[in-house]
């Protein structure tokens, strides 16, 4: 760990306080920035389960933070991308089924961490995302029951409890707000 | 079909990708598409849009941003590790500044001293004291190990406890190898791999084990074992873009070439290590570098350039309050006097060194730089106090219960020097027979060839 904020005797209990919550809120974006790519390494390059690959992106962020620091921003991204590569193979040893390890292939850090094919997409899933978490909590259920869960107009609507003519105008509504927020968030990152 | 007549409404074209049987004019959107490239490219995004939309990763992270539970656990996880330090620290401030009030305190019997922000700082405070009082460090270290394998497994979340651990045990492997204690060096290295290797991610710590080990090999001038080790470390700190731990592996690996004869190659590692300390303002790391550089520089002959970089390596280790490396730094300058025919200055510089190192109870050290002082006095024929320092050395190694061929070196350099016969060559040759002797203790010493 960084040396605590407190070392210095000068310092008051509120920046000490102020420096401990920037320090957490750090920490939490550090996590939304990178756990993505790293449970898509997971899942992608080594097959690992979505909800293993979770729980193994978490447990590689706690051991980042409970180590001295000592690798530099510029390199953190290929760092925990052979960490999570680790945690990968680990987790296959663990589980005694090498042979699924060596299928998928060693861990490039390089190219994982950079243009490797393991990313592609992975911008794009982000701006969805970030849509998504957006859009209101109804139009999210609609979506997420219709597109990613597959179910067909009706079975929408009685989980939604509401008609299917209705659900069909909701929809409408629904991707017009999405392609809207979209628009903007693209707009902004050019 | 569009406000922008030229184009397919964007909605319309939307609807289209999701189902094409849900337009209307079906066969007009698919003639247009045909025949519009611009067109053709929204339909290709909106496609992959909604790829996106049934991708269940776009969910998940669209989860993330909105309930924020991965981030809120490591922010619990930041404000715990930032808390326990803040008390560590407020809890060992009185204490840990002098061995006597430490053990006094006895706080592995206590508690509340068990957790991970006193293991962290008693580490700390393990390594500060390594170069100072390596007891003390060994007392702090075996103390954080005590409590980090009291602390409970599940201590912290992901087997986290086990970094600690051995975090813990290699500071005690330092302690250890500080004061010459290398089969507890050894077996503190085993247990931080045991710990380590119960991580989710241990490879870079089982590196660093491996550079600790390189740096006991390197101790016990196991060359061939040291270099493979610090190797074997540095290659996997260079694949996790460890830099700095990078060169901290090849500046050992330099220093092993170094001791192996290959001084080119290892100067060239020096340089680019204090180049990079320079540059990332890193003291430390660049007095090392710094006194390496003057090391290699002199061991070259080239005595210009090792009295500069021991200059920059003195004031950077006076600086940093490191006494044991002041000490060394100054015997190093003296040798550069010696080595360019100042014995004046060499006699004049090393008694001090010699009662600097007995009091730091480096008697061994004290021992070598003896013989540099009776090489200085044979080049001022000052026969007499060459004398007196063969009997220091005799005392010394009856002492330390090196009775066989060391004592009878020792005896050789003090009736040479009574004999008044004894010369520069001689000194050199008991001072190698010594250097050999470490490595081969049943070594027989013979007189030089007359």
């Amino acid at each position: 760990m960084q040396n605590p904020a407190v070392r210095g005797s000068d310092k008051t209990m509120s920046e000490t306080r102020a420096a401990t919550v920037a320090a957490a809120a750090a920490a939490g974006q550090l996590y939304l920035d990178y756990a993505p790519l790293l449970r898509r390494v997971a899942v992608r390059k080594f097959n690992v389960p979505p909800a293993e690959a979770e729980a193994l992106v978490h447990d590689v962020f706690i051991n980042y933070l409970v180590t001295p620091r000592r690798v530099t921003d510029r390199h953190l991204r290929a760092y925990l991308v052979a960490s999570i590569c680790n945690a990968s193979r680990n987790y296959w040893r663990s589980r005694h089924a090498e042979a699924r390890v060596f299928a998928a292939g060693a861990c490039d850090v390089s190219s994982a961490a950079s243009h490797d094919e393991v990313l592609e997409g992975l911008a794009r899933n982000l701006t969805v995302a970030s849509t998504l978490a957006k859009l209101g909590a109804r139009c999210r259920e609609l979506l997420n029951r219709y597109y990613l869960r597959g179910e067909a107009t009706p079975a929408v609507a009685a989980a939604m409890k509401t008609t299917a003519s209705n659900v069909n105008y909701l929809m409408h509504v629904c991707r017009k707000r999405a392609r809207a927020i979209y628009e903007q968030i693209t707009r902004v990152g050019e | 079909m569009s406000g922008d007549r030229s184009h397919i409404a964007e909605e319309v074209l939307s609807a289209y990708v999701d189902d094409p049987e849900s337009v209307e004019d079906r066969a007009g959107v698919e003639e247009h598409l045909a025949s519009c490239a611009t067109c053709r490219a929204t339909a290709d995004d909106l496609r992959a849009v909604m790829a996106a939309i049934r991708d269940e990763e776009t969910w998940w992270i669209a989860g993330e941003m909105i309930n924020g539970n991965g981030q809120r656990a490591l922010r619990e996880l930041v404000e715990r590790l930032e808390t326990e330090d803040a008390q560590a620290e407020r809890m060992l401030e009185p204490i840990v500044e002098s061995q006597y009030l430490f053990t006094k305190a006895n706080i592995t019997r206590r508690r509340r001293f068990h957790t991970g922000g006193v293991v962290r700082r008693l580490c700390e405070r393990a390594w500060e004291e390594c170069q100072r009082e390596p007891r003390f460090a060994s007392v702090l270290a075996e103390t954080a190990a005590a409590i980090a394998e009291a602390l409970p497994d599940d201590y912290y979340p992901a087997a986290a406890v086990n970094e600690l651990r051995g975090r813990a045990w290699k500071e005690y492997s330092t302690a250890c190898r500080y004061r010459g204690d290398f089969p507890g060096g050894f077996d503190a290295l085993v247990r931080a791999e045991r710990a380590y290797r119960r991580l989710i991610d241990p490879d870079v710590h089982l590196a660093a084990v491996e550079l600790a080990r390189a740096a006991m090999l390197f101790e016990q001038q196991r060359y061939d074992e040291a270099l493979r080790c610090a190797r074997k470390a540095a290659d996997v700190f260079a694949e996790r873009r460890d830099l700095k731990r990078y060169f901290d592996a090849r500046e050992w690996e330099a220093m092993i070439l170094h001791r192996l004869g290959d001084i080119a190659a290892a100067r060239a590692t020096y340089h680019a290590a204090y180049d990079m300390a320079d540059g990332a303002d890193d003291l430390e790391m660049k007095a090392r570098a710094a006194n390496n550089l003057g090391l290699a520089y002199l061991d070259n002959g080239d005595l210009g350039s090792a009295i500069k970089y021991l200059r920059v390596a003195l004031q950077i280790y006076e600086g940093l309050g490191q006494t044991t490396m002041v000490v060394h730094v100054r015997w190093w300058i003296a040798n550069v006097s010696l080595a360019g025919g100042n014995a004046v200055d060499a006699a004049q510089r090393l008694p001090s060194i010699i009662n600097e190192l007995e009091a730091g109870g480096r008697a061994s050290g004290a021992a070598r730089a003896r013989l540099d002082l009776a090489e200085a006095l044979v080049q001022l024929g000052r026969f007499d106090e060459v004398h007196a320092i063969a009997s220091a050395l005799v005392t010394y190694f009856r002492n330390a219960k090196m009775i066989t061929g060391a004592l009878t070196a020792a005896a050789y350099l003090k009736e040479a020097a009574m004999n008044r016969s004894l010369t520069v060559e001689g000194v050199r040759h008991v001072r190698k027979y010594l250097g050999d002797l470490e490595q081969t203790a049943d070594l027989l010493f013979l007189p030089p060839p007359q």
